[in-house]
């Protein structure tokens, strides 16, 4: 019974674990690569989420045909969403990975914790 | 359609437009960079103005993007709480670009010393990018509360909140970068929590519109899946207002921050988390507010009371002026999140006046700061005995600001206040009403330390002695501005009161 619902709904138990480890990585990494690696894989459980939401088995492209079922069609506003989303995503990771590199040049680590605080 | 219904759309569009051209044109004049930041803000906020009438007679304003209908379509729909931050975000992001001028490019006086703050050779390559960045920033901010479609809202949101990491880490020196990679850490989780809130939503109610969701939602199966989904907006939307527990970022980005982008962070842009945990409950999830949901918002009262004590005891603890600043607006935040947590109409008045009270005193204290550290170097509150010897205009309009965060009449802060404690009374929450006026003795313990330093106390061997005198016109006027805009506020509150009090009854009314 259960793992039938858990075979039913594996996409979102799939964004669910994807989310996790990406916030477990977030969390007890100190590396602020592997920080920011975390944060995309966070990233990526939502969208995979979004676009499994609007998945449909043996669904058309959405295109209008005379004569066709509209609800044959995967929903393409997800895809739409999820393609700002990602657009959003990407300019977040460049900064983010800019700011690491410049953190670098100027205390000589990625590690946060060994920055020391008054050091300029 | 009129043409002011295609006001709300060029107040946004603007800023955005002249963002994209000040780098082109910094190409060949450098200097112009400010002027054309200045010439757009203004008329976003000349058409912010021009729609306060007309949304108050027709009680919300509604323009279809592409003449799209609403519910597929993005709708901009702006309500009375909506052209109220538009008109606050417009002019506070106005004067506080006039103040950017001389901060970032400060004229030598002929005696003393200035502080430049990129150094001086990378002061003209950034300037076009601030501003840039800086407008970006503002048109987010008015889109943000203007738009009623939540995805449009939650890609608003990430402009603002990516906008903010680079402003603070514009300094390109080690401890803003540090603050802005500590606010990334988790602001940016946030965004993609907030992201997921939506999708669960939009899963669920299969409509992005606001008003189309509210109206799904009401007769929707999926109540605990709706439940889960606010949870998850909210805590989203609270980590980029810094309320209390999430609030960690705050201190570090608001202090290390160029001081105008700290005054907008403070002013504006914590509040813009606010508003959207506000959006959120009473446009999208009105008709589960009153049932499922009270609990939550009623604990987020609580959360709140806790803000204000820790706010307080933490800004009263501080030894560096900004970072006083930083943790007073930990508090007020936590006044603001009390308006909204008690779910009453007299509190939310409350609320909303604390958010234009404390943008403008807040602001206010942030260019103060500013102008002291650009024109004497001094980063903590001892170095401050005497400073009204030298600079007296600047320290009086601190004092003046610091009369509103502690809530004294006649400023804004008192009338926020007031409000607040009126409703939590009333709704018989006495606990609360008492932790309000607790935390207004705290606020007065740590900005009238600051105000008799200035004012009584004699220098110290040595000090202000090189500094040359009063900031330059174009920074105390902005900081002049605001801080007689707090005192306006307090002193002119009937006319404002009755407008918000129908603000919020409109908003409590989708229940």
């Amino acid at each position: 019974m259960v793992w039938n619902t858990l075979a039913d709904n594996i996409n979102y138990a799939v964004a669910m674990v994807l989310f996790c480890i990406g916030f477990y990585t977030l969390i007890i990494r100190s590396n602020l690569i592997k920080k920011i690696i975390g944060l995309m894989v966070m990233q990526v459980s939502v969208f995979f989420f979004l676009v499994s939401v609007g998945y449909l088995d043996a669904g058309r492209a959405p295109i209008v045909v005379p004569g066709e079922p509209p609800s044959a069609m995967v929903n393409p506003l997800p895809q739409a969403m999820i393609l700002t989303a990602i657009v959003i995503a990407v300019s977040t990771t460049a900064l983010f990975l800019s700011l690491a590199l410049r953190f670098y040049r100027h205390y000589g680590t990625l590690d946060m914790d060994k920055a020391k605080e008054d050091q300029r | 359609m009129e043409a002011y219904q295609h006001f709300a759309i060029y107040a946004i569009v603007t800023p955005l437009f002249v963002a994209v051209l000040i780098p082109i044109i910094a190409l060949w004049k450098k200097n112009w960079a400010m002027p054309l930041a200045g010439l757009a803000l203004s008329l976003s906020f000349v058409l912010s103005v021009l729609l306060v009438p007309k949304v108050r007679a027709a009680g919300y304003l509604s323009y279809h993007l592409g003449s799209w209908e609403p519910p597929f379509g993005i709708e901009i729909r702006i309500d009375f709480l909506g052209v109220l931050m538009m008109v606050l975000i417009s002019s506070i992001c106005l004067i506080v670009a006039i103040y950017s001028l001389r901060y970032l490019a400060p004229v030598r006086p002929k005696e003393g010393k200035t502080f430049f703050f990129f150094g001086e050779e990378m002061e003209a390559g950034k300037r076009p990018i601030y501003y840039s960045l800086y407008l970006v920033l503002a048109a987010s901010m008015l889109g943000f509360v203007a738009t009623g479609d939540i995805f449009n809202m939650f890609v608003f949101f990430e402009l603002m909140a990516i906008c903010s990491y680079a402003l603070v880490a514009i300094p390109g020196t080690g401890l803003p970068i540090r603050a802005a990679i500590k606010y990334m850490l988790m602001a940016v989780p946030a965004a993609i929590v907030v992201l997921l809130g939506i999708g669960l939503l939009y899963s669920v109610t299969g409509s992005l519109n606001m008003l189309d969701i509210a109206g799904r939602i009401a007769d929707s199966a999926y109540g605990q899946v709706i439940v889960v989904s606010y949870v998850i907006l909210i805590v989203g939307f609270a980590v980029k207002a810094a309320v209390f527990p999430l609030h960690v970022w705050l201190p570090d980005a608001h202090s290390k921050a160029p001081s105008p982008i700290s005054a907008l962070l403070s002013g504006l842009i914590v509040k813009m988390g606010i508003f959207g945990m506000i959006r959120v409950t009473y446009s999208v999830y009105g008709a589960y507010f009153a049932s499922d949901l009270a609990w939550i918002v009623n604990a987020l009262s609580w959360v709140a009371a806790a803000a204000i004590i820790y706010g307080a005891i933490m800004a009263i603890r501080q030894s560096d002026l900004k970072i006083m600043i930083a943790y007073s607006t930990v508090m007020n935040i936590g006044y603001i999140m009390l308006g909204f947590g008690l779910a009453d109409v007299t509190a939310l008045v409350g609320g909303a006046y604390h958010i234009v009270g404390h943008a403008l005193a807040k602001a206010c204290f942030f260019l103060c700061a500013g102008s002291i550290i650009s024109r004497s170097g001094y980063l903590k509150i001892d170095d401050l005995k005497g400073a009204a010897r030298k600079m007296p205009l600047t320290c009086a309009a601190f004092a003046l600001a610091s009369l509103s965060i502690v809530g004294i009449p006649p400023t804004a802060g008192f009338v926020g206040k007031w409000y607040l404690v009126w409703g939590s009374f009333s709704t018989g929450n006495f606990l609360l009403g008492a932790v309000v006026i607790a935390g207004s003795i705290m606020a007065a313990v740590y900005c009238f330390r600051v105000v008799y330093y200035m004012f009584f106390l004699p220098p110290a061997d040595g000090a202000w002695q090189q500094v040359a005198g009063e900031a330059p016109a174009s920074m105390l006027a902005p900081t002049w501005l605001l801080a007689a805009g707090a005192l306006a506020l307090g002193i002119f509150s009937s006319w404002i009161v009755p407008f918000l009090r129908e603000a919020a009854e409109s908003l409590m009314l989708l229940n």
